[in-house]
């Protein structure tokens, strides 16, 4: 061993001896990375990268890549906000996305998605998606003008060739989504995204020469305090969401006594006529008493063994309140197994078969749900019951699809984290559209009944508490394909409901 | 234009090579320059010194040896050393300017290169970006604000692991200094 040199006594002296001993040339893994502008300019281009992926119909993957876009892109655009006018719009743009990214995702976290998406036409909807991708197409811009005035400060040749081809091709893209082009345009489309991801990478080497003369801003918000607020703001945001926004408002109160007198007597007629008991202790007044004078009764009873809510109990009762015209009142009621840990929405789906057979509505569905709560009865309305017209992605075998078009009404509500004994009832009242045909009770006309009040009863049960985006059972139910289970809901098909006289 | 089109030109004596030189490598070679000399004149005179310098000496950049900016940036860092060197014995007068520091011995250059290869050896066992952050102090010899700005980090937490990356180093290398 050679003679060693003095000790080096002070952090001075140690510093000295640090550089003293460096080689002369460093390698080029190092001359490479220290640069001014390549982690903030590959945080940009991985921000755009990932923010051209679309993922069709899987919305959790679609908050986690806005999440990933939306981090990079606030981390290099802050570095560089400081460079010229046009980076430091650009800033400005990711700014305004992200905080448009955290609202989507916060509302997201909620029931409100649901409702607002309800609320909005389908025009603002759109305007709304197509501000989106403006917004995007706009920093787009700015990335193009920023290049340009870097290179026109380092005195190099202008060359954004590769930023006006993305631009080009998010336009294409956007054009392609306004038009909804399906078929071979969708193979177009593919196209163009690739040569869009592949001009972000020529992207990457735009300023290799001339991004030297970049002076990123010192920043004001450090990585950790801007990805920290902002994961902090979109985490703690949904948790709260998922936990207390993802519920139905139930207005649980103890049921109020009859307050009519002639109540206990048609509640002893309808016993009379078969009426079962448990059901109507269950019914409200107004129910009851809209049952009054009623001439014949129709009873069903089922349960549902298998798996979820196994031991769910459902008991069609059609009421008859006059035979000419004939009207009946109609009563669904269920009761489900008790389960603890109960999330978000579950809904009854009514789906007539033969529309025809119940478009005469003389009363729109109602109902409410009654609960057991240490001892003690408690009851709600039926919070929201909507009809509408959806097209359910199905099975197609031939000319038969197990797909469902057409309306349907959803009764959805929500339950408490701990309850006993739940049960409740939807009721509507129809009239008989084909009054001239005659009923004779016998084995035609039970065909024909069964074929024309053949109805479709569901029961949309939420089995997780924590999915994302939150979504109803109802809305769970028009997006997913037919008698789909989700990892978060399940369909029960309920026996058929169907009226005729035994 | 590829950097290969003006090596090749400045290997042939081409002297539009220089041109094309300072258009391309201009703003890589003031970035490497800037931190060591304040004065912007100085920084100017110190670019044309490392261009001529690049001119004088291409036939010694080997590209299977290293990259062509790791030479550049070698160039352009000993121009500025050089220029900074002599500005601080203008500064404290300790030497006359035509004076030059003695050769080493023979035994000093063997333990100076033992010293070396030991730093090296320390520096591989710091993570990448740990040695990124050693090579923008010690080489590059940039400010820790520009460090912190490029870095998009605060000068505090920039201090911070300079710290640390120094106090491993210190550890690592105690038998060198001992």
């Amino acid at each position: 061993m050679s003679e060693k040199l003095p000790p080096v006594p002070g952090e001075d002296s140690f510093d000295e001896f640090l550089s003293a001993h460096l080689p002369e040339e460093t390698s080029s893994e190092i001359s490479r990375l220290v640069t001014p502008w390549t982690e903030a300019f590959l945080l940009i281009l991985l921000s755009i990268g990932i923010g051209l992926i679309n993922f069709p119909d899987q919305p959790l993957l679609g908050i986690i890549q806005g999440a990933a876009s939306s981090a990079f892109g606030l981390l290099g655009w802050n570095r560089l906000r400081g460079e010229n006018k046009s980076f430091r719009h650009g800033w400005i743009l990711m700014l305004i996305r992200s905080v448009w990214y955290l609202a989507d995702a916060l509302l997201k976290s909620t029931l409100w998605s649901d409702a607002l998406n309800r609320l909005l036409s389908a025009d603002i909807l759109f305007i709304l998606g197509l501000v989106s991708a403006l917004l995007f197409l706009s920093q787009l811009v700015c990335l193009r003008d920023g290049i340009a005035a870097v290179q026109k400060k380092a005195g190099a040749k202008e060359d954004t060739s590769a930023v006006s081809f993305l631009i080009g091709a998010y336009a294409v893209l956007l054009v392609l989504a306004l038009l909804n082009a399906g078929g071979f345009f969708v193979i177009i489309m593919f196209i163009v995204i690739v040569a869009a991801l592949y001009s972000v990478f020529r992207l990457s080497h735009v300023l290799d020469e001339a991004g030297y003369a970049v002076t990123p801003s010192p920043v004001k918000i450090t990585a950790e305090a801007l990805l920290g607020t902002f994961f902090g703001i979109l985490v703690i945001g949904s948790l709260i969401g998922v936990l207390f926004f993802s519920r139905l408002p139930m207005k649980w109160q103890a049921p109020e006594p009859y307050a009519h007198a002639e109540t206990a007597a048609v509640r002893e007629d309808l016993l009379a006529l078969g009426f079962p008991e448990t059901v109507l202790d269950d019914l409200a007044e107004e129910d009851i008493l809209a049952c009054k004078g009623a001439v014949g009764l129709m009873h069903q009873e089922s349960f549902y063994h298998d798996g979820t809510l196994d031991g769910l109990k459902l008991e069609s009762i059609a009421v008859v309140l006059s035979e000419k015209p004939r009207v009946w009142k109609v009563f669904y009621h269920f009761t489900l197994p008790d389960e603890k840990g109960y999330y978000g929405t579950d809904a009854l789906e009514l789906r007539p078969m033969q529309l025809f057979g119940w478009t005469d509505f003389t009363e729109e569905p109602h109902g409410r749900i009654l609960i057991g709560q240490k001892g003690e009865t408690k009851a709600a309305a039926i919070p929201s019951v909507t009809r509408g017209y959806y097209r359910q992605q199905g099975v197609t075998f031939g000319s038969f699809s197990t797909g469902f078009s057409g309306d349907a009404y959803f009764a959805s509500f929500s339950l408490p984290n701990k309850y006993e004994n739940a049960r409740g009832y939807v009721t509507l009242s129809v009239s008989d559209p084909y009054p001239a045909i005659d009923f004779a009770w016998g084995e035609n006309a039970k065909e024909l009944i069964w074929s024309r009040y053949f109805s479709g009863l569901y029961y949309i049960h939420q089995v997780n508490g924590f999915h994302y985006p939150v979504q109803s059972a109802e809305a769970f139910r028009k997006s997913s394909s037919y008698m789909s289970r989700g990892w978060e809901f399940a369909v029960i098909l309920l026996e058929m409901s169907w009226f005729f006289p035994e | 234009m590829a950097a290969r089109d003006i090596i090749e030109k400045l290997k042939n004596r081409d002297e539009s090579g220089m041109e094309e030189l300072l258009q391309h490598y201009g703003p890589l070679m003031r970035y490497v320059i800037r931190p060591f000399l304040s004065d912007e004149r100085d920084r100017e005179e110190v670019l044309q010194n490392a261009a001529l310098k690049v001119w004088q000496s291409i036939g010694r950049f080997d590209a299977e040896k290293g990259s062509w900016t790791s030479w550049l940036t070698a160039v352009a860092r000993n121009a500025a050393l050089d220029m900074a060197r002599a500005e601080k014995r203008r500064e404290t007068d300790e030497l006359p300017e035509d004076a030059h520091d003695p050769a080493p011995t023979p035994e000093e250059t063997a333990l100076r290169k033992e010293r070396q290869e030991a730093l090296l050896r320390a520096l591989e066992t710091l993570s990448s970006g740990d040695r990124v952050l050693f090579y923008r102090k010690y080489y590059y010899r940039q400010p820790t604000a520009q460090i912190a700005a490029e870095l998009g980090a605060t000068e505090r937490s920039v201090e911070g692991r300079l710290y640390r990356i120094r106090q491993k180093l210190k550890e690592l290398l105690k038998g060198e200094m001992s």
